[in-house]
């Protein structure tokens, strides 16, 4: 045996793994050779090391602190997916309403934003700016934006577009009015007040009024703000810097069908969210989806006009219904 | 069976999260160890290690290779310490350690920090046999191997460890 032979068997040996007629010829080598004496001694050396230094880490337990913080976010999953569960119920009694038929495309598209997926995935790639956006947007009370939408149904060979405003105030309820070529055309309120949803068809002069429990109405001003967190929970990516009225921000892109539900299929999608560099809270959110399992639905939405944490007033949501609007029936 | 990685995740997965234990048990060291390299930080890298296993707990459903939840783990443990770099804007730097360091006069901080550098098959290795206290022949039960191949790997590893320690010491002087 030459040394190269040897050393190739040096770890082997140290590990106990070495045949017995192996083990030998080794040994018998090592007796007559110094350097590979030397090497065997480096090698004991180093795994000496580990073995010290695994021991300093083998003294400390991670078990209890690891299993209460997995009861913990256990917990706190529990109440956020029975809080989604709340927001599915609410807008699907909303959609499945005879009276929003009218408004069919606000509605759907309201209820994307709110079916967002439960939970999202790491936070990988997450930086201070954009963890703090996140901070900024979980932690707004009442806020304002403007939703542009237009919705092409291509089998029916239908494009709708529909302009709304939605108001939400974690005190009040949700407000949102729905505009078609510049006309008011739906206003729905989600009043904790009246514990009901409240839709007015204005061109019909109808309304329709749907009981809510409480809880069930807290629930849903959470919408966009859920929505806008997922962006930072799925994987992204940076699109640079860029100049919106005047102010300076950053976007990032995501794909993940995964980041909305609705109630049809989503086959593509593409979200970019716009942050102002400056405040960290976003301006400009673009939404861009097809589905329907054959393409046939297509829907793209620009929200902006954001306001964050602004005053409203508790009359803003106290549904508004003029004296000649009939309440609504199913045979109308 | 009883004694895998794959028995443990199908417990959890069946509705005994307790089970989960023995797999903290089982690679605390080895994440730890590996983390302190990353983040030159005993207390950052426990903090990241519990990250870490929370983070896989939640996910088991999501692992398709369950024999494959050591590496797995470790792929978590690496997004963790890249985002606590990048979060808390600190380097693992040997020469720039925070007070907290300087105190833990038993760990081998260079050499955490050389194993963190292992080209990762060689780090799983070392990590699996000497903080998880994985013989050879487990390692190779484990990672689907021939031993001759672990060992293979594992004298690569003494190698450039060794490499990575001269170098250290030669940037010290």
């Amino acid at each position: 045996m030459n040394c190269t032979e040897c050393k190739e068997k040096l770890i082997e040996l140290l590990e106990d793994v070495l045949p017995e007629s192996q083990r030998q010829t080794v040994e018998e080598h090592l007796k007559d050779c110094q350097i590979c004496q030397a090497e065997l001694q480096k090698l004991k050396e180093l795994s000496k090391r580990l073995i010290s230094d695994s021991k300093t880490w083998q003294q400390t337990s991670l078990e209890d602190a690891v299993c209460n913080r997995i009861i913990r976010e256990q917990s706190q999953r529990l109440k956020q997916s029975n809080r989604i569960k709340r927001q599915f119920r609410i807008w699907r009694k909303i959609m499945n309403s005879k009276i929003t038929k009218f408004a069919a495309a606000a509605v759907i598209i309201i209820a994307i934003m709110i079916g967002i997926n439960q939970f999202g995935g790491s936070m990988d790639g997450a930086s201070v700016a954009w963890a703090e956006v996140a901070k900024n947007v979980e932690q707004t009370q009442a806020f304002i934006f403007r939703t542009r939408s237009t919705q092409t149904r291509s089998k029916e060979n239908e494009t709708t577009e529909m302009n709304t405003m939605t108001y939400i105030s974690p005190k009040y309820g949700t407000r949102i009015d729905g505009y078609k070529n510049g006309q008011i055309e739906i206003t729905t309120y989600g009043s904790l007040a009246e514990k009901a949803i409240i839709s007015l068809i204005h061109p019909i002069k109808k309304y329709e009024r749907i009981p809510m429990p409480e809880e069930e109405i807290t629930a849903a001003p959470e919408g966009p703000k859920e929505f806008i967190k997922r962006f930072f929970e799925v994987e992204y990516k940076k699109l640079g810097r860029k100049i919106i009225d005047g102010r300076e921000v950053e976007g990032i892109e995501v794909h993940d069908p995964k980041l909305m539900s609705a109630n049809f299929t989503i086959e593509s999608l593409t979200g970019r969210l716009w942050v102002d560099v400056a405040t960290s809270f976003p301006v400009l959110l673009e939404t861009e989806f097809v589905g329907n399992n054959d393409g046939s639905i297509h829907i793209s939405s620009v929200y902006d006009n954001f306001q964050w944490n602004v005053e409203l007033e508790a009359s803003f949501f106290e549904p508004d219904i003029p004296e000649d609007y009939d309440l609504f029936k199913s045979t109308d | 069976m009883a004694d895998s990685d794959q028995y443990y995740i199908k417990q959890c997965l069946n509705g005994h999260p307790d089970e989960f234990r023995e797999l903290i048990r089982r690679y605390q060291a080895a994440l730890s160890a590996y983390l302190a390299g990353r983040l030159a930080n005993r207390s950052d890298a426990e903090e990241a290690a519990q990250e870490t296993f929370v983070r896989a707990y939640f996910g088991l459903a999501e692992l398709k290779k369950q024999n494959s939840f050591c590496s797995w783990l470790f792929g978590i443990a690496n997004r963790v310490a890249k985002e606590q770099i990048r979060n808390q804007k600190r380097l693992a730097d040997v020469d720039n350690l925070p007070q907290l360091r300087c105190e833990e006069k038993k760990a081998d901080v260079p050499l955490e920090k050389a194993i963190a550098e292992l080209p990762d098959p060689y780090r799983e290795i070392v990590l699996l046999r000497f903080y998880a206290s994985r013989s050879c022949s487990q390692i190779a039960e484990q990672l689907n191997m021939p031993v001759g191949t672990v060992t293979k790997q594992l004298s690569r590893a003494y190698e450039k460890l060794r490499q990575l320690l001269s170098d250290e010491k030669e940037v010290q002087k």
